[in-house]
């Protein structure tokens, strides 16, 4: 039985670690995304959701410092200070009382985003490429435009190079794909929705 | 292996892991890889923006808090989790309640013309 015990319990650290490991790898290759972890609604930042993001972090490394840090073995602590309970409470209560006031407010709910143009492009196409332009929408006027990536989505014919901060040139593939093939030109930017121009062969 | 073995194994699991998501959200916010555009800003009820001072202090108080408190946990011997000083919960209070108090006006209040 003793075997059996310290067997599952192999498996189950094994797991752990496994699981850790993954999501902090998938986390470092951008497969679980955390650009908006902060971010509301209209993809600006948020400070209080920025504190209780800290002060999580914060309650729950000094648990984990204490419980492994007792004299003989780890052993959770028998009570936890009503101030920790506080801490977070206000600072969970401030996200709360943001949120309410956020709704008041539709500026506040908005994201502004990347807008293409020409949205449509359908063949024939100019030999030297087919070029694009980005504006932004639903944002103060005077909003600064942000560093842009400009990429293709599945099947990704054709290439997409940047020619200045607000304008890339699609070129075509040689040989066209199918006629009907259609292709979609993505332009990103953090707290923006995409930009999307669609190709069609 | 031992049970012991085992148990040694699983704290620096968690230790890694807690430590490794902290440091990847913080190289994450350094580097812009999480947005933070506009942590210092409020959005206006007409949808401008305008730097807020409530932020920044409220950033500050918390970051103080927050290091405090991990460095009282890290110095403890007693096997507790430590209290927190006195005044910190008012302090804590008072900030959020000036962030608040900013975004709240920030969002009604209308936006003179220039």
């Amino acid at each position: 039985m003793s075997a059996l015990t310290t067997a599952a319990g192999v498996v189950v650290v094994t797991f752990a670690g496994l699981l850790g490991f993954t999501i902090l790898l998938w986390i470092w290759i951008g497969k679980i995304s955390l650009s908006k972890l902060v971010s509301e609604a209209n993809g600006d930042a948020s400070m209080s959701r920025l504190q209780f993001l800290i002060f999580t972090f914060v309650i729950s490394l000094s648990l984990f410092l204490i419980v492994v840090g007792h004299d003989k073995s780890p052993k959770f602590p028998d009570d936890i200070p009503p101030g920790v309970f506080a801490l977070l409470g206000i600072s969970a209560g401030s996200y709360l009382i943001s949120k309410g006031i956020q709704f008041s407010n539709p500026p506040q709910l908005t994201q502004p985003a990347l807008a293409l143009a020409p949205a449509a492009i359908s063949a024939p196409f100019p030999a030297t490429g087919v070029p694009l332009a980005v504006s932004i929408a639903n944002a103060p006027t005077g909003t600064a435009l942000p560093a842009l990536t400009w990429s293709l989505d599945a099947p990704a014919e054709g290439s997409i190079k940047a020619t200045a901060a607000a304008t890339a040139t699609w070129m075509p593939p040689a040989p066209l794909p199918a006629t009907g093939t259609k292709v979609t030109i993505r332009a990103q930017a953090a707290g923006f929705e995409d930009g999307l121009a669609v190709i069609t062969f | 292996m031992s049970a012991s073995s085992l148990a040694y194994l699983v704290q620096w699991e968690v230790i890694v892991f807690i430590l490794g998501l902290a440091v990847t959200i913080a190289i994450g916010l350094l580097t812009g890889r999480i947005s933070t555009r506009y942590l210092l800003y409020a959005t206006q009820k007409d949808g401008s923006k305008r730097f807020s001072p409530e932020r920044v202090q409220l950033l500050v108080f918390t970051i103080a808090i927050a290091s405090q408190y991990l460095l009282s946990a890290a110095h403890s011997s007693s096997g507790k989790m430590p209290a927190l000083p006195d005044g910190t919960l008012q302090l804590l209070g008072l900030s959020n309640g000036i962030y608040l108090g900013g975004k709240g006006w920030s969002a009604l209040r209308d936006v003179p013309k220039s």
